[in-house]
């Protein structure tokens, strides 16, 4: 199995690759071997040769510089999606797949538009899923103003200076975006399960799912939850 | 009027303050409240040198001050760290007279990088020096070229800029200053590689086209030049010639050798920052070198303990800051015996709470695979977020103790720790390891 890391060098400010080196053990330890190729701007890269596609957060002018070189992907990456292609973003990553950005077009593959401020919005949060409870981090500058159908997560609890939205993220085909920065996987277990398990149904389907126990994940997710909610 | 009532306030509030062990915020919170433009109708003294950057600022403005003193000159400055307008007003006008006029030759400021264009609106530093822009507490910081545009409207026409020549961030500040722009940098020197998780320094600054560096001394600190837009490290007015961190020395312009109380690079920087502000200032070499030769830091950064009989070093360092766990997982790394490593991640900051534990990931932590290093204890609430990054960097789990309860992680460590202990943790937790054990 092949995971892309696209843009890892431009978009990579919150240790957001720790998501794809446990990702990559959770696989291992399901019997499925697999590589992490780094590609960025200047690189060929042909989308279907991947079974996963990761993208994360980077400065506002790195996102920028991205999302020009990502315009001339855009029919190749609609039709990853279309034939089912897994794809996470996390972080600022998330808001090249809207409209807009700023005064700019976006790839218009979700219906919601992106403006920066000069201001930092951060914090951490609690937000309920299809996954359970999800415990993370908001770090960005930006404000989305959103219609999006198909939100990924409900805030349950969230820092006073965050963006005052009910809904966040989104989860069409496989495509999952958050603006949740950093190892969003390796601390929320039943995220990573979800993924391995999503990934072992779509290439995999032969492999039964192994439950597996990792202590240090598990406590760290209760830890941070339990945490946050005393808040 | 007002400004008389600022000054007396404050320094009352200040007097009362010290005896009962208060913070300095307060009485210039007060005094900025009577007057908000007390700051401005001070008379400030022909220097007034601020100090500016993500890590080292305390110890850099320490080694300026012990080099102004042995030269002379009065100074007054924010010992305290109270980087923000109002310790920054506290500090002013607890060195004015009644009138408003600083009783000192120099004015020394450490400066929160953040606070920095507010603290200037009210009074602008004729020496301004930028050391570098690290990742550093990103969940209130964003990222480094967010603190880079906030710096950058803390700079004013008036001041001379003193830029850290190897930051690439950092030189970019003097390119059109209208004022005198002097460089420092640090040249090559032997030293074996020190590699990093991620690299800040890969694209320009100015037009995001490749960089090339020549050398880098760690992460994006080095020698370089953009291959797409010629942007290229400025040429260095001062400089360390020659450094070397296992025997301990570094030579300034070829002239001043000065031995290192802490053998690091980082402390290369702060040393080179602070010659050269003297430098501009007219001072001798000679009185540098006498000010800082073995100078050791008062700060409190690093301390000497006894866990039990076993011998120890706390190295201060930030969470959230991966440069700076580098620096101190480098010392551990570099000592010529048996060490215990001790990691503690409980209170993620003094100043407000967060679970962000991101930062982990950004840390070089393979350098506790080093031979050395026996064991590794890791204890506080977020013991489990740093064991699972360790299990990424292909440490030996036969060596890691995992203790969530601090006293009994050190409990361990007085009975089991081989070697020295360096114990790697921050500001907002080193008091839980300080009060159990006998700091020397």
């Amino acid at each position: 199995m092949k995971i892309l890391h696209w843009y890892y060098d431009f978009l990579n400010l919150y240790g957001d690759y720790g998501n794809l080196v446990v990702l990559k053990k959770h696989l291992l330890d399901q019997g499925i071997e697999c590589v992490i190729e780094q590609k960025t701007i200047g690189d060929k890269i042909k989308l279907s040769d991947y079974q996963f596609i990761y993208l994360s957060a980077g400065s506002e002018r790195n996102q920028k510089v991205v999302l020009h070189d990502l315009r001339s992907c855009k029919d190749e990456l609609q039709a990853y999606i279309n034939a089912g292609g897994l794809m996470l973003l996390t972080g600022n990553s998330m808001e090249l797949l809207g409209q807009k950005i700023d005064d700019e077009e976006a790839l218009g593959l979700v219906e919601f538009s992106t403006k920066h401020t000069d201001k930092r919005f951060t914090g951490d949060v609690i937000m309920d899923s299809e996954f359970g409870k999800i415990v993370g981090f908001i770090n960005k500058s930006s404000l989305i103003f959103s219609n999006n159908p198909y939100p990924l997560f409900k805030y349950l609890f969230k820092d006073e200076n965050l963006q005052d939205n009910e809904f966040e993220g989104y989860h069409f085909n496989n495509v999952i975006g958050t603006e949740i920065i950093g190892p969003i996987l390796v601390k929320n277990p039943k995220m990573m399960k979800a993924l391995v398990q999503k990934i072992m149904a779509s290439y995999y389907p032969d492999l039964s799912y192994q439950e597996l126990s990792y202590e240090y994940e598990e406590d760290s997710y209760r830890v941070t939850l339990e945490a946050l909610s005393k808040r | 009027m007002r400004k008389l009532l600022a000054i007396i306030t404050c320094k009352i509030l200040r007097f009362v303050g010290k005896m009962i062990k208060r913070g300095s915020s307060l009485p210039g919170k007060y005094a900025l409240k009577i007057d908000p433009n007390i700051l401005k109708k001070l008379k400030m003294p022909e220097y007034v040198i601020a100090v500016t950057g993500s890590n080292g600022k305390t110890s850099t403005v320490e080694m300026i001050y012990q080099v102004l003193v042995k030269a002379g000159y009065s100074v007054a400055y924010n010992k305290e760290g109270s980087n923000q307008i109002e310790g920054v007003t506290t500090f002013l006008l607890e060195n004015a007279t009644l009138s408003g006029r600083i009783r000192k030759d120099v004015v020394l400021i450490e400066t929160d990088e953040r606070y920095a264009r507010h603290t200037f609106k009210h009074f602008v530093p004729t020496h301004y020096i930028i050391t570098n822009l690290y990742r550093d507490q990103l969940t209130r910081n964003g990222h480094p070229e967010w603190i880079y545009d906030i710096i950058r409207d803390s700079i004013h026409d008036g001041s001379k800029l003193i830029l850290n020549a190897d930051e690439p961030l950092i030189a970019t500040y003097g390119i059109g200053h209208k004022n005198k722009v002097y460089y420092f940098g640090v040249d090559q020197y032997e030293e074996k590689e020190m590699p990093s998780v991620y690299d800040d320094g890969k694209y320009c600054p100015l037009c995001k086209g490749r960089m090339v560096y020549d050398y880098r001394h760690f992460n994006h600190v080095g020698n370089y030049h953009c291959t797409k837009c010629g942007f290229k490290h400025p040429e260095a007015n001062y400089r360390v010639t020659e450094v070397d961190l296992s025997e301990g020395y570094l030579v300034l312009d070829d002239k001043y050798r000065i031995e290192l109380a802490l053998k690091s690079i980082y402390n290369a920087y702060n040393i080179l920052a602070a010659y050269s502000i003297a430098l501009i200032m007219g001072i001798d070499g000679e009185t540098v070198k006498e000010a800082l030769n073995g100078y050791i830091l008062r700060n409190g950064r690093v301390v000497e303990f006894m866990a039990g009989d076993k011998k120890g070093t706390l190295l201060t360092s930030k969470h959230e800051n991966s440069i700076s766990y580098d620096q101190s997982l480098r010392v551990a790394k570099s000592y010529a015996g048996d060490v215990t490593v001790f990691l503690m991640v409980d209170a993620i900051s003094r100043k407000y709470f967060t679970s962000e534990t991101s930062w982990l990931w950004d840390i070089d932590f393979e350098m506790l695979n080093s031979p050395n290093i026996k064991r590794i204890v890791i204890a506080g609430l977020y013991s489990s977020d740093v064991a699972e990054r360790l299990l990424y960097a292909d440490v030996d789990f036969a060596k890691v103790k995992v203790l969530k309860e601090i006293p009994a992680a050190i409990d361990y460590l007085k009975k089991e720790a081989v070697g020295h202990i360096y114990a790697i943790t921050c500001f907002s937790d080193q008091d839980k390891l300080l009060s159990r054990v006998e700091v020397l």
